[in-house]
């Protein structure tokens, strides 16, 4: 009975070495997994994680959700991330300071008032959280580890899909994260009428620098969809092959 | 003096012998150039990716770079290993294939040697190459090239004997140790060669001949990822491109023995050529590259029972069977 048992087992072992011979064969055939960069680019980047980006406020769109708690830094295990803080900003916590526009004298008494006080007729400078000056990160010496991005508590970092970044020296990697949001984020129209001028204004949002130089289609309105990321829609994403595009398509980053 | 009288003097088989083995050796040149882009490129397509690609068009110049690689480096030798025998050990590897190739009829008129013992002379020049790979283990001065080079002699002598007898079978049919006489007697369609008569003998050859060359699932020898690189790992330049031109020398080899043996030679359908030969040659060829993606490597004590309990008792009865209906029939 074992010698039959032997012979079967025998014979199931051969038959399998002809069916591995096939399931290589067909492979053979089979058309290629492999894109052929640069003649190809991956289609779909969505999942990419390159170096960290900044994510802006939805409804200012240059101004960075983050609020300067200092966790991605603290948690960072290669300490590449540093910031200062904005002073210039009202802060929560924070006197006003002294000495604001428009300091007339308040009549003491209740004589007639025809001067009206400019500074109770503005809309009061609104307190909000700190806003980063600078947002400096190393990336030589990041390992992409992406605890800043899971812990930031306002969700104000995202991997970037910069697929193209090479450089020739080492400053080529220390990336002002500021800098390149407010060229990769385009100001907000501002609405006719709305007033919506005068509170950012209000706000002290800081005059958008590198991104008002850059030629745009047309500014867009701010999206509480447009995280910052391309959703990579088809042609935007598989553009990237051009290197001379402007930033404002946004896609892979400078 | 009389240069026509020195001519004449020559013996011409020693002047036929001269010209095969120029053209030999561009042969085994030529092959081993296109054998080994031809492996990367079929690597490649099985695992569903180019292979060289960027180096020339498709990567068709990849093998002269290579070859140049190697031959621009540096010759290491250990320090305190055997030097004569290390830097004899690859032209060891690499001289007996240029003899194995003269008894193989290529074509009707094109052989270089008429031996009538062809196959013996193929056989024991097979044996050369065992004996390169103990030298390149010793001299290496490296315990792991040592454990290579024993694994490869245990596992060389394990598959001689299976081939022998897979052969001898073929040539108690035929009558001769001949190849000439061997290819002779087959005809040009399938059915009429010997592996329609012997395909026991076939699988049992083509087995024992993967295993003599050390590849695919019997590459214990090499074993990449186990023993570093087995008993060429102190060669680098050209000692070690010696060793891999004469690992795909030797697969021509024994294609070729297959071809003569069991696959009608150069006989083939519609019109006898050189070409069919080179077909069927290349034919083995892309098979031998086949196996090896798609197979594991055998463990050792796997790769010995194969060849003991199995191919020596299957080929012995082959012969046994075979023997008998000759002298019966």
């Amino acid at each position: 009975m074992s010698v039959i048992k032997e012979l079967r087992r025998t014979a199931s072992g051969l038959w399998s070495l002809v069916v591995g011979l096939g399931v290589t064969g067909k492979n053979f055939l089979k058309p290629q997994v492999t894109v052929h960069y640069p003649r190809q680019i991956v289609p779909n980047l969505d999942s990419y994680r390159g170096h960290i980006d900044l994510v802006p406020l939805d409804d200012d769109p240059q101004t960075p959700r983050c609020i300067c708690c200092m966790t991605c830094i603290n948690v960072c295990p290669s300490q590449c991330l540093s910031l200062t803080v904005d002073r210039d900003r009202p802060a929560k916590g924070r006197a006003e300071p002294a000495g604001e526009a428009g300091d007339l004298p308040t009549p003491k008494d209740g004589g007639n008032m025809l001067v009206v006080e400019p500074k109770r007729m503005e809309p009061p400078k609104k307190a909000g959280p700190k806003r980063p000056a600078t947002f400096i990160k190393d990336y030589n010496l990041c390992s992409l580890c992406g605890l800043c991005v899971q812990n930031c508590p306002v969700d104000s970092l995202m991997f970037s899909r910069d697929i193209k970044l090479a450089g020739y020296r080492r400053e080529d990697f220390v990336l002002d994260l500021l800098g390149r949001m407010r060229a990769r984020e385009l100001p907000l129209v501002p609405a006719l009428g709305s007033g919506v001028a005068s509170i950012r204004g209000a706000q002290g949002a800081s005059a958008p620098a590198e991104g008002q130089g850059v030629a745009a289609p047309a500014p867009r309105k701010a999206k509480a969809a447009d995280r910052g990321g391309p959703d990579a829609s088809g042609p935007d994403a598989s553009g990237g092959a051009g290197a001379g595009q402007p930033d404002a398509s946004k896609d892979q980053g400078s | 003096m009389d240069p026509a009288a020195i001519i004449q003097a020559i013996p011409p088989e020693l002047l036929r012998m001269v010209l095969a083995l120029a053209l030999l050796a561009a042969f085994v040149g030529v092959n081993g150039l296109v054998l080994v882009y031809l492996e990367r490129k079929v690597a490649g397509h099985v695992q569903r990716r180019p292979g060289p690609f960027e180096v020339g068009p498709h990567g068709l110049l990849q093998p002269f770079a290579d070859a140049l690689k190697l031959v621009g480096k540096e010759l290491v030798a250990p320090k305190c290993g055997d030097r004569l025998l290390f830097w004899l050990a690859p032209v060891a590897a690499f001289l007996p294939v240029f003899v194995s190739f003269l008894p193989v009829p290529f074509g009707a008129e094109l052989y270089g040697l008429h031996v009538n013992l062809g196959l013996l002379l193929i056989l024991a020049f097979a044996g050369l190459g065992v004996l390169s790979l103990c030298l390149a283990g010793w001299a290496s001065n490296n315990k792991y090239a040592l454990l290579g080079a024993a694994r490869a002699v245990a596992q060389s002598v394990a598959y001689e004997i299976p081939l022998l007898v897979a052969v001898l079978a073929v040539s108690f049919m035929t009558g001769s140790l001949d190849l000439a006489v061997i290819t002779a007697g087959q005809g040009s369609w399938p059915w009429q060669w010997n592996v329609a008569v012997q395909p026991l003998a076939f699988i049992i050859y083509l087995i024992c001949a993967v295993a003599e060359t050390n590849r695919a699932p019997f590459d214990l020898p090499e074993a990449e990822s186990e023993l570093t690189a087995g008993f060429h790992t102190e060669y680098s330049g050209m000692g070690f491109g010696l060793f891999f031109l004469a690992e795909y020398a030797n697969m021509i080899v024994v294609s070729s023995v297959a071809v003569v043996l069991f696959l009608g030679g150069y006989k083939g359908p519609l019109a006898d050529g050189v070409w069919w030969f080179l077909i069927k040659v290349y034919a083995i060829l892309l098979f031998m590259m086949w196996m090896r993606w798609t197979y594991p490597r055998v463990r050792f004590d796997q790769l010995l029972n194969l060849s003991w309990k199995w191919l020596i008792p299957l080929s012995i009865a082959n012969l046994a069977v075979t023997a008998v209906v000759v002298k019966l029939l």
